[in-house]
């Protein structure tokens, strides 16, 4: 009793910690990591975990090994859309594995393991602040614990109904988690070696394991055999896609974490065993319990705080910033997008993955002309040239790109590569009722919009369009439908391979208002240092809304006429002074320089590395500070 | 004792749903049409048919829905959200006991001045079944890339879907050109192209199942099953810019050889592999002494530019050789319609059983007619060689028919729907080769097609389910065995990149 009462600050203590530590976890996913820019990546940047709230889905997905934990994990993933129940998700999650570890630990009898249950918590944070989603390993993980958990809590009759008993278990496990259900296996199995007399046990229960798992995998699922054990575990290719070596390594230390604890414990304990026991020392055992739970008592909060400093510490900003930035594009918010590219090319982490939403946004927000060159650009970047298209993540991007033109045939096209490789993504469903409304096919963007009316997110948004369709079937009063169908393409072509240019030019051609393919087609030709076909579009610049001359497009008028030394028809433009000004001061510090251009950039880069002059000089641009 | 009565009570309710339900017959008659979805109205259907649910497109606070025939009991549902799900057993003893006579649907709906009801609907119930089971891919509308390509055997009495091969389960494998000897479900013929076991194709005989070392285009069996003719293509798929279907796709060169089961071997004749030419399509008659195919000349030089020059002006010719199987030999090609005197292109002969009708398409040009809305249905009566345009085509494509094993039933492709998806319908054929109006493969799920983005591709009609077993197809695919065979020409085909399953579809 009186002992009990010491101990009580210190189990007071403890549970405190415990709740201060779960309630960082929640604040810090909730404000820091924003669970949403994960779900706006979903179908770009990593697999779309489905959800599907039909039958035939549930049904489909759960008698595959592993499905139940798919089906949360895909139900959860829906919830990161709003970042309050994301992170109440995530936090729930991690809760669970600490309540689960700690009770299969505090079967060891030690007071310092009670230290790790914090452990598969913290990693869950530190990969989510990696900005990965295998949240489905981890699920599995639980459920293969919570079951091992369980049954050790049944009470031991004979070897028999023990081993039906675990058939059971490890079957319900299997469809559950999953490979991951050999956690269960060796928790139960290294429980056993310890505690029964009888070493058949394990033997029996490590047989009935694998022949219940190839039976269920092989026969069952018609799995192939590493498929059989490996789906869903860190192994599974799938369930990892996307996710950074650290989140693997994680993912590893999660698996294994109580299996190999307890084992460790075990072998310890046979080693000690063995050893011949010597005389126990005199020390009062009342004063070393007090010493200890002292100790325990200020490790625990600093290991705790030791180990979430490191997880905040691995952050990835980098992949953070590119999540925002197709979030901003996900929400059409074009100036948050550029402020935020600006910020981030300032910090050094202009990644090249953001650049084609930063163009995007340029040309949306009607800059292009204007700031292009503040963002490092490359003419292989712009519209995607050269890169390998069977890269999945380039799909919704291009589906994405092809709309904005108003080519809605190869929007259409990219949008269904995207579906086929990622899933009914909703935003896939969405913007493919939005190109058949375009393309004035009603009743086919309408099985994507009642499809969509499943999804408990976007369901509103989708019986708003619905809506709305029943009283203007084509959509005719929508602006943004009617303004993409006065930009489609009208002439029908047969294309496999697209030379961009010819391509942009054919756009702009059979529709001399499509600003933004306008817009693309200039970028390309000052990217590309073809500044004759500048000149030769410079009188359609006002049939595209401008009230001046785009400052790039002076830029390279200006270059133009000091190359041909000769005036330039600017069709009634007039160029601002200040560039003329620019131009001036970047050909008289080259000649001071004595026409050493390398020399000059260091000097230009500061006061000109946003301007086309200075591209025009050395094929880079975006280095003013 | 009240509350065992109580529980009894309460269970009742709860099981026997329809005990208490009643069609408003005093409702307000109108001469109005209410509209169904999917359209069953005024189809001819078979008595072995699954329950044609459906959805009632008009909004209201309540329905009721009577269905009757001349005899046997009607079967009324009435529920407050208008989806139509008919309760199996009831539907099959009213399909039973009505063969040869109409089957009337009368709906009502409450309004807010009571009950009111609209015109019956009609539909005919031929004492004809159909093919108990129907085969077909079910996939996204996919472009170039798959990972989840499927082929399914599909219960049409009952709404039973098994899976014959998913792609996803093999390394996102493609798998088509599944095909059957005389709607024989024993007698599978399926091609297969994966990145980690290559391409093949599968026969599956009875309960067992072997790899062939090659994959085949379009196949047909001979009726004696000792042969089969396929085709070798070199198919690219292309885009337009501006046409409401994007997809196209053209035939760079191809040919047709067949493959005798019992040597082993693969065999062509000139006839059937012109270099100038491109053959396609073939199909038996059921006699086996003819076979059907489709031809067009090469109207460019260089074999590998996609699209190629005049590829919008390739049409087919619908020709027939004679084969003797006894001797092994073939006979002439003679041309039954040339494309010229159509100016259609000519694709996708089937022949009835009985030997009395060809169905084929006819679209504006090429050899892919599910992307060229254009594409028709037309019907020749073999004894007269006349034929006519199918009073069931829509705007939209139809296309891969397939009779029924007695004749009586054809089941095709068709976008009609929504002008995109494609999804399976059913036409009846009288002896006289009328064709009435079809309807769509039957769903448990009223709304099923409102929300489904799969298309239904394919549909081959088989006598009962597929023998061979998902095990033993699975593998002969991952086996190592397989029968190798050598083509008896050149060029035809290029062999499929093994290293990775996103290529073009070929």
């Amino acid at each position: 009793m009186e002992s009990r009462r010491k101990q009580l600050p210190v189990a007071i203590g403890h549970k405190l910690t415990t709740l201060v530590f779960f309630v960082f976890i929640f604040f810090w996913i909730w404000k820091k990591v924003s669970t949403d820019l994960l779900y706006h990546s979903f179908g770009v940047f990593m697999n779309y975990p489905h959800f599907i709230p039909e039958w035939e889905f549930i049904s489909k997905t759960a008698v595959y090994p592993g499905g139940i934990s798919q089906i949360i994990n895909g139900f959860c993933s829906q919830l990161f859309y709003y970042p309050l129940i994301g992170a109440g998700v995530i936090t729930f999650i991690s809760i669970l594995l600490y309540f689960i570890t700690k009770s299969l630990l505090s079967l060891l009898n030690k007071n310092w393991a009670r230290g790790l249950a914090y452990l598969p918590a913290c990693m869950l944070l530190m990969t989510y602040r990696l900005y990965d989603h295998p949240l489905v390993i981890y699920i599995a993980v639980l459920l293969c614990l919570s079951l091992a958990r369980l049954f050790l809590i049944i009470p031991y009759m004979n070897i028999v109904i023990h081993g039906i008993i675990f058939g059971f278990f490890y079957l319900a496990g299997y469809y559950a988690a999953g490979g991951n259900v050999a956690i269960f296996l060796l928790i139960v199995c290294i429980y056993e070696i310890k505690n029964r007399e009888t070493r058949l046990a394990p033997i029996v229960l490590l047989l009935t394991a694998a022949s219940l798992q190839s039976m269920a995998g092989k026969y069952l699922s018609d799995m192939e055999w590493d498929t059989c054990f490996s789906v869903l575990t860190v192994f599974d290719r799938n369930a990892t896609s996307s996710c950074s070596k650290l989140s693997i390594y994680l993912l590893y230390y999660i698996t294994l974490l109580v299996p190999a604890v307890l084992l460790l414990q075990f072998i310890d304990n046979l080693i000690r065993s063995r050893k011949p026991t010597k005389p126990k020392s005199v020390k009062q055992p009342e004063k070393v319990n007090k010493t200890y739970s002292f100790l325990a008592f200020l490790l625990h909060p600093a290991l705790i705080s030791g180990i979430l400093f490191l997880s905040i510490y691995y952050s990835q900003t980098s992949k953070k910033g590119v999540f925002e930035i197709q979030a901003m594009s996900r929400m059409n918010e074009w100036d948050k997008l550029i402020q935020k590219g600006n910020e981030l090319r300032l910090k050094g982490l202009d990644l090249v993955v953001n650049l084609f939403e930063i163009d995007r946004a340029l040309c949306h927000t009607g800059q292009m002309g204007s700031r292009f060159f503040a963002f490092q650009q490359s003419g292989q970047l712009l519209l995607f040239q050269g890169f390998e298209t069977s890269e999945f993540t380039l799909f919704d991007k291009k589906r994405k790109l092809n709309y904005d033109l108003g080519d809605m045939n190869a929007a259409e096209h990219w949008a269904y590569e995207t579906l086929e490789t990622q899933g009914p993504c909703p935003y896939i469903l969405y913007e493919l009722a939005k190109i058949h409304i375009i393309k004035k096919q009603p009743e086919l963007a309408k099985v994507f919009l009642v499809k969509l009316q499943k999804d408990f997110i976007w369901k509103e948004k989708a019986s708003a369009f619905l809506f709305k369709m029943e009283s203007d079937p084509l959509l005719e009063k929508d602006p943004e439908i009617s303004s993409k169908r006065t930009q489609m393409i009208k002439n029908n072509y047969a294309i496999k391979d697209i030379r961009i240019i010819e391509y942009l030019e054919q756009i702009v051609k059979d529709n001399p208002s499509n600003r933004m393919a306008f817009e693309y087609l200039m970028s390309l030709y000052l990217l590309t240092h073809k500044r004759e076909k500048i000149i030769e579009n410079i009188g359609h610049i006002k049939e595209m809304g401008y009230d001046k001359l785009p400052r790039h497009y002076a830029e390279a008028v200006i270059i133009h006429m000091s190359k041909l030394k000769q005036p330039v028809n600017l069709n009634e433009w007039q160029i601002d002074q200040s560039i003329f000004q620019q131009y001036s001061q970047i050909m008289n510090t080259i000649k001071m320089m004595n026409m050493d251009k390398k020399a000059a950039f260091s000097v230009l880069a500061p006061n000109a590395g946003d301007s086309y002059f200075f591209y025009s000089l050395y094929n880079v641009s975006g280095l003013k500070p | 004792m009240n509350n065992l009565l109580f529980i009894i009570l309460l269970a009742g309710s709860i099981l026997i749903p329809g005990c208490s339900k009643s069609y408003p017959e005093s409702a307000k008659k109108t001469d109005q049409v209410i509209n169904i979805f999917p359209d069953y109205s005024s189809a001819t259907i078979p008595y072995n048919v699954a329950p044609l649910n459906f959805k009632i497109n008009r909004k209201s606070n309540a329905y009721a829905v009577k269905i009757h025939s001349v005899k046997g009991n009607s079967i009324i549902i009435t529920n407050d959200t208008g989806h139509i799900k008919i309760p199996d057993k009831a539907w099959k003893n009213l399909l039973d006991a009505n063969k040869g006579n109409d089957l009337s649907i009368d709906i009502a709906i409450q309004e807010d001045d009571g009950w009111k009801s609209f015109k019956t609907i009609h539909n005919t119930i031929t004492s004809d079944p159909i093919d108990s089971h129907i085969a077909y891919r079910k996939i996204l509308p996919i472009y170039n890339y798959w990972s989840n390509v499927g082929i399914y055997d599909r219960c049409i009495e009952n709404f039973d879907e098994d899976a014959i091969f998913e792609g996803k389960r093999y390394g996102n494998s493609c798998v088509n050109c599944h095909t059957f000897n005389s709607n024989n479900p024993a007698t599978l013929f399926m091609g297969i192209r994966s990145s980690k076991y290559g391409s093949h194709t599968i026969l599956a005989e009875d309960k067992r199942a072997e790899k062939i070392g090659s994959k085949w285009g379009y196949t047909s069996w001979h009726p004696s099953g000792q042969l089969a003719s396929y085709s070798i293509n070199k198919v690219r798929m292309f885009y337009h810019s501006a046409r409401k279907e994007v997809r196209d796709v053209v035939d760079l060169d191809s040919a047709i050889v067949y493959y005798s089961l019992k040597d082993k071997k693969v065999k062509t004749c000139d006839d059937l592999s012109d270099k100038k030419r491109l053959e396609t399509y073939p199909t038996w008659s059921p006699d086996g002494k003819y076979m059907y195919y489709c031809s067009a000349p090469i109207l460019w030089e260089d074999r590998d530019t996609v699209p190629p020059v005049n590829y919008d002006k390739v049409k087919y010719d619908l020709r027939r050789i004679s084969y003797d199987i006894e001797t092994d030999t073939w006979g002439k090609h003679e041309t039954i319609i040339k494309a010229e005197d159509v100016n259609k292109s000519i694709l996708l002969p089937r022949i009835s059983p009985d030997g009395k009708f060809l169905v084929f398409c006819m679209c504006d040009y090429g050899c892919f007619p599910i992307y060229s809305p254009s594409s028709d249905l037309y019907i020749m009566n073999l004894e007269t060689k006349e034929y006519r345009k199918l009073e069931i085509n829509s705007k939209y494509s139809e296309s891969w028919h397939s009779f029924s094993s007695n004749s009586r039933w054809l089941a095709f492709s068709s976008k009609m729907i929504d002008g995109s998806l494609t999804r399976s319908f059913f036409a009846y054929i009288d002896t006289d080769g009328k064709v009435h109006k079809p309807f769509v493969l039957p769903q448990k799920d009223p709304c099923y097609y409102e929300s489904c983005i799969y298309t239904y591709n394919v549909p081959e009609m088989i006598t009962g389910p597929i023998p061979a077993s998902h095990r033993t197809i699975s593998a002969a695919i991952r086996g190592s065995d397989q029968t190798d065979i050598t083509l008896p020409l050149t060029g035809a085909t290029k062999k499929a990149d093994h290293t990775s399953p996103w290529k073009d579809r070929e």
